[in-house]
């Protein structure tokens, strides 16, 4: 059984300023709710950093990162009385509910830092794609480990690099709507930038559209804030 | 107009019969109605047959339609929705399994009034476009060439083509691309027409041209209007 890392990208509800909903996500909706679910053995806040040119409507301000035990434990997390009176009764609160995407994954680590701390203060780049038209699964998650990586693996700075696939029982009844979520960590916004500008970056950019549909990646760049962790309850 | 399909199924733990007379006479009436933008809303209950599985997918579908994607957002913002449909959610349906889906509809065959107004029995099925093959290409494939065969089908009475929209394709693929529904007179009619040359002959191998065979999910199942035919006066 394997570890079951679920990521939920979300955005505030109509009206909400974005530092109102990280407020409220982190003061109230995660202490009073999130943290009580028992299945939740790990839950981090990424919230959105300003970094380059700023999109007038961000698809998303930020994502939850929930880690459970297996994936018979995300039936017991959403059906918990815990979630159901807590927390999503909770999101329309402050969240735009309606342009939430689960995606349930499991990690492949490509670079290991071990620096996990309760107070992070580094950054990291989040990436959720989706797989060129017509290429398979098998064939778009090999290339992105085995082709892709090392090549992400180059870029100056990067402290530690997950990629998080989609489970496969995502992709049961119909197509899955994306496929992957790449984690990338650096020192801080600045050190990104470096990594951005690299030529090693350069030669990454220029192999995206060999397996993923160009339409379909978003990126944004997150601090992290521990809720339940880092250390697994 | 938008028509948004949403499949469900029970909550673990509850029968498919229980399910289905919550959905029509619980939450259809004391919540889901009382929503004001719903212009229309319809519950297929699935009809099961001795060759099924018995753990289906889904087992009912809610068939609602909506002025545009202001009224919806408007919609989800409601107390009535929030306090009323939302809420009641979990008493009943496994909701973190609902797949909905907004569409566009294309009426392929008319049919009679009468199936208009009574509903009936009707073959609902969810597809996904072949791997490789363009939104455009599929949708156009599915309205110019696909739904002239199911034109030829005995005994179907009346066909609609249900394409998800555009909006559905922002943040990453769809689920589905499209949903057809064809209605027939009764179950003895629905098996007659697959078991006959024209669907064995024209319209089954066609599937294979343009939809990917592993996401072909149908379902039998019959009609009840909670509100319509006749459209919802104006709010």
């Amino acid at each position: 059984l394997s570890q079951i890392h679920l990521f939920i990208f979300v955005r505030p509800k109509p009206g909400m300023s974005e530092s109102e909903f990280f407020r409220y996500w982190k003061e109230v909706h995660a202490v009073r709710y999130g943290q009580k679910i028992p299945q939740a053995k790990r839950y981090m806040i990424d919230c959105r950093e300003r970094f380059g040119a700023e999109p007038s409507d961000p698809l998303w301000s930020g994502a939850a990162e929930v880690w459970l035990d297996s994936e018979a434990a995300i039936l017991d997390f959403i059906s918990s009385k815990e979630y159901i009176e807590g927390s999503r009764a909770d999101e329309p609160n402050f969240l735009a509910f309606w342009r939430m995407l689960s995606l349930p994954t499991t990690d492949h680590v490509l670079l290991e830092d071990g620096r996990e701390t309760e107070n992070p203060t580094w950054v990291k780049i989040v990436a959720a794609v989706k797989r060129k038209a017509g290429m398979s699964l098998a064939d778009f998650r090999r290339y992105s480990l085995e082709v892709h990586g090392p090549l992400d693996l180059k870029l100056p700075g990067l402290r530690r690099y997950i990629q998080c696939h989609v489970t496969d029982s995502t992709y049961v009844v119909g197509e899955s709507n994306l496929d992957c979520v790449s984690l990338l960590w650096f020192d801080d916004l600045a050190a990104v930038s470096r990594a951005l500008e690299s030529p090693e970056n350069h030669v990454s950019v220029r192999d995206l559209p060999n397996f993923l549909e160009m339409k379909y990646a978003h990126t944004l760049v997150a601090s992290e804030h521990w809720v339940v962790g880092p250390e697994s309850r | 107009m938008i028509h948004q399909l949403i499949f469900a199924r029970p909550k673990p733990g509850m029968t498919e019969q229980e399910f289905q007379d919550y959905w029509l006479h619980v939450h259809a009436v004391k919540y889901a109605s009382k929503i004001s933008q719903i212009r229309r809303y319809k519950v297929d209950r699935r009809i099961a047959l001795p060759d099924e599985a018995s753990d289906p997918l889904f087992s009912g579908i809610a068939e609602i339609w909506l002025l545009n994607e202001q009224e919806q957002l408007e919609s989800l913002q409601s107390s009535e929705f929030l306090q009323g449909a939302r809420a009641d959610e979990p008493n009943w349906a496994a909701f973190w399994a609902t797949i909905a889906l907004d569409t566009e509809t294309h009426c392929i065959l008319e049919g009679p009034q009468r199936i208009h107004d009574e509903g009936g029995i009707k073959l609902v099925t969810l597809f996904k476009r072949k791997p490789g093959m363009s939104l455009e290409e599929y949708r156009r494939y599915c309205i110019e060439t696909h739904s002239p065969l199911l034109l030829g089908l005995p005994g179907v009475r009346r066909c609609l083509q249900c394409l998800v929209r555009d909006s559905f394709y922002t943040v990453g693929e769809s689920r589905f691309d499209s949903v057809s529904q064809l209605w027939f007179d009764d179950v003895a009619a629905f098996r007659e027409t697959m078991a006959s040359t024209e669907y064995q002959r024209e319209v089954k191998p066609d599937l294979g041209n343009f939809v990917d065979r592993k996401y072909i999910f149908p379902m039998l199942v019959e009609e009840h209007w909670i509100i319509g035919p006749d459209w919802r006066s104006e709010p």
